[in-house]
Formats: C-alpha cells, sequence, structure tokens
C-alpha cells in the first residue's frame, strides 16, 4: 500500500510542470462557459464528471448554440475516441491484479497522464497507480482552476497572447522524443505528422490525432520485425 | 437545470468514459513481443500529432514556436527531465517572440 501511496505521489508530481497551462485554459474556461449562460453548478458538473477540457469547449461552444443533444453527443464521443487507444496500449504494461481498478483508472486517462506513464515505462517502472497519480494531478488542477475562475468572476485576467498553450505541446514533445528510439519509430511519427496536416484541415482536433495514431500503427504493423521461433 | 443540458450533459460523460474505459477491457496484458511493441507506437503517434496540432494552431507565432519546440526536443533527446525541457523551450519561444515579434 505504501508502494502504491508512492507512485501515486509521483504521478501527481510529475505533472505539476503543466499545472500553468492547465490553470491559465482553465481560467479562460470559467469565463467561457458563464458567458455561454451555463450555471456555476453546471460548469462544476461538467468539470467533475467530463474531465476534458477540448470536450469541455466543444460542448459548451454547441449548447450555447442550441445543437441537438444527439449533435452533442456525437461530436464529444468523436473528440474523445482516441482514449480506446490509448486504454489498449496502456494494458500492454497494466498487468490485471496488483493495478488501480481498471474503472476508477478510466475515469483519469488523459493525453498527459497517458504521456507520463508511458514515459515512466520507457524507464522501465510501468504502474498504473502513477498513471492514476498523474490523472488526479490533471483533476486537481482543472477543477480548482475553474472554480477559482468562476469564484473571481473574470477579474484574473490572462491575456490570450500569454502563450501559456503553448506548455501543451512543448510538454508532448518531452514525453515524445525519449520514445523515439529506432527508424522505424522516426518513420511512424513522420508519417504521424503528414496525417495530422491532412486531416487537420477537413476533421476535428480528437479525429485528427486517432487518425494520426493509427497510421503510426499502421507503419508499425509493417516495420516491426517479426518475432523469432 | 435545464433538461436538454441535464441529456447532453449524461450522454456527453457516458460516450467519454466508454472511450476512456473500453481500452481497457479491450486489451489484454498477454500479448505477443511483437504486438507489444506495435502497441508501443500508440503514443508516439498520438503525441506527435498534438505537437504537430500546437504547431499548426500557432496563428503566426510559428518563428518563435518551432525553434522552442526543437530546444524542448533537444534536451529530451538527452534525457533532460520534463520541467527542464519546458522551463528551457518556454524561455526560449518567450525570448523568440521578443526578437521575431
Amino acid at each position: 500500500v505504501n508502494e502504491h501511496r508512492r507512485e501515486i505521489r509521483r504521478g501527481l508530481a510529475s505533472l505539476l510542470p503543466i499545472w500553468p497551462g492547465v490553470v491559465s485554459i482553465g481560467l479562460a474556461y470559467a469565463v467561457v462557459s458563464r458567458d455561454a449562460g451555463l450555471t456555476p453548478f453546471e460548469i462544476m458538473l461538467l468539470c467533475v464528471f467530463l474531465f476534458s477540457g477540448a470536450a469541455q469547449f466543444a460542448f459548451t461552444s454547441l449548447i450555447e448554440d442550441h445543437a441537438s443533444a444527439l449533435a452533442i453527443i456525437g461530436t464529444i464521443a468523436l473528440l474523445n475516441i482516441r482514449h480506446v487507444l490509448y486504454g489498449i496500449s496502456a494494458r500492454r504494461w497494466l498487468p490485471d491484479h496488483g493495478q488501480p481498478p481498471r474503472p476508477v483508472l478510466a475515469h483519469f486517462l488523459v493525453d498527459e497522464s497517458f504521456g507520463v506513464a508511458e514515459a515512466e515505462v520507457e524507464r522501465g517502472r510501468p504502474s498504473g497507480w502513477f498513471l492514476l497519480g498523474g490523472g488526479l494531478s490533471l483533476w486537481l488542477a482543472w477543477n480548482l482552476s475553474v472554480a477559482v475562475g468562476l469564484l473571481f468572476e473574470g477579474a484574473i485576467d490572462i491575456p490570450d497572447d500569454a502563450g501559456l498553450d503553448f506548455i501543451f505541446p512543448l510538454s508532448f514533445v518531452a514525453l515524445t522524443i525519449p520514445l523515439i528510439r529506432h527508424r522505424r519509430h522516426l518513420a511512424a511519427a513522420v508519417i504521424a505528422v503528414a496525417v495530422t496536416f491532412a486531416f487537420n484541415q477537413i476533421a476535428g482536433t480528437g479525429l485528427t490525432v486517432f487518425a494520426a495514431t493509427v497510421a503510426a500503427v499502421g507503419v508499425a504493423i509493417v516495420l516491426e520485425p517479426r518475432d523469432g521461433p | 437545470m435545464d433538461r436538454s443540458f441535464l441529456i447532453a450533459f449524461a450522454g456527453c460523460v457516458a460516450a467519454t468514459y466508454a472511450s476512456r474505459v473500453a481500452g481497457f477491457y479491450a486489451g489484454t496484458h498477454d500479448l505477443a513481443e511483437r504486438n507489444r511493441r506495435i502497441l508501443g507506437y500508440v503514443p508516439i503517434g498520438a503525441f506527435t500529432a498534438i505537437v504537430a496540432l500546437g504547431l499548426a494552431d500557432s496563428t503566426g507565432e510559428l518563428d518563435a514556436r518551432l525553434p522552442a519546440v526543437l530546444v524542448a526536443g533537444s534536451l529530451a533527446y538527452r534525457r533532460a527531465p520534463l520541467w527542464v525541457c519546458l522551463a528551457i523551450g518556454l524561455a526560449a519561444y518567450y525570448g523568440l517572440r521578443q526578437i521575431v515579434g
């Protein structure tokens, strides 16, 4: 149990460096969602249970535009479809026993927590408890920043051009580079970039990431050598 | 609470949770080594796409963002911790913004 707590704490700490980026977006989301007519209670419900920045912005915008429930749910489902691949991938290092319950872990499976957990796999320390800690870190940062934004009603103003959103691509560069150890990994990354630029013109963020990931896995299927006898 | 909000909220939470939990049950821990390696490409593809999107949507800041990404990437290549990559990458980004406007 002590080992589990230590891994959760390490996971929590691992994502502290990106808290400024999360806070800036959380404060902005509080303002946007209030302007769209959502109540503070509705906004915090979204933060606690949906827990997805991109999905919450899309949800809020569609609610404001009076889109149908079916259209909203369909959009959010497509935006988050990449998580299916994260779960399948994580299972390769996540054993059946001695790990957090998968239904609990699932709620905290987001890009960033999956990213730091994969970095731990790369270091030879795979842990579902670490993944849980990373997710909890993001969940806390997101909920606290939106709550503070609601409390102060836009009084905390972070300019749009502050550039704190750049923390996210920077952090994913730092998490991706150590994963690229062979030329075939590099080939997959190059293909993923090409697919991203092609899809970004016609599809939303979620589908673009999903398509790039499928393309990278396609490269793996072609290039990864067969296991020996 | 508005009824249409409630329906959309419940549907979105269910859809999002389903996407997060499905992979944990669709995948398995008992894999052939090659399949294990293939699934290791999921983070490579997804994270590369997130970085590319961050650059594609940078609205006129590419001159500052691309070099900063390269700086952070070269630090990550040398196994620098995440916070170091972020701190120096951001410093490069803000410095370049001053220079290139």
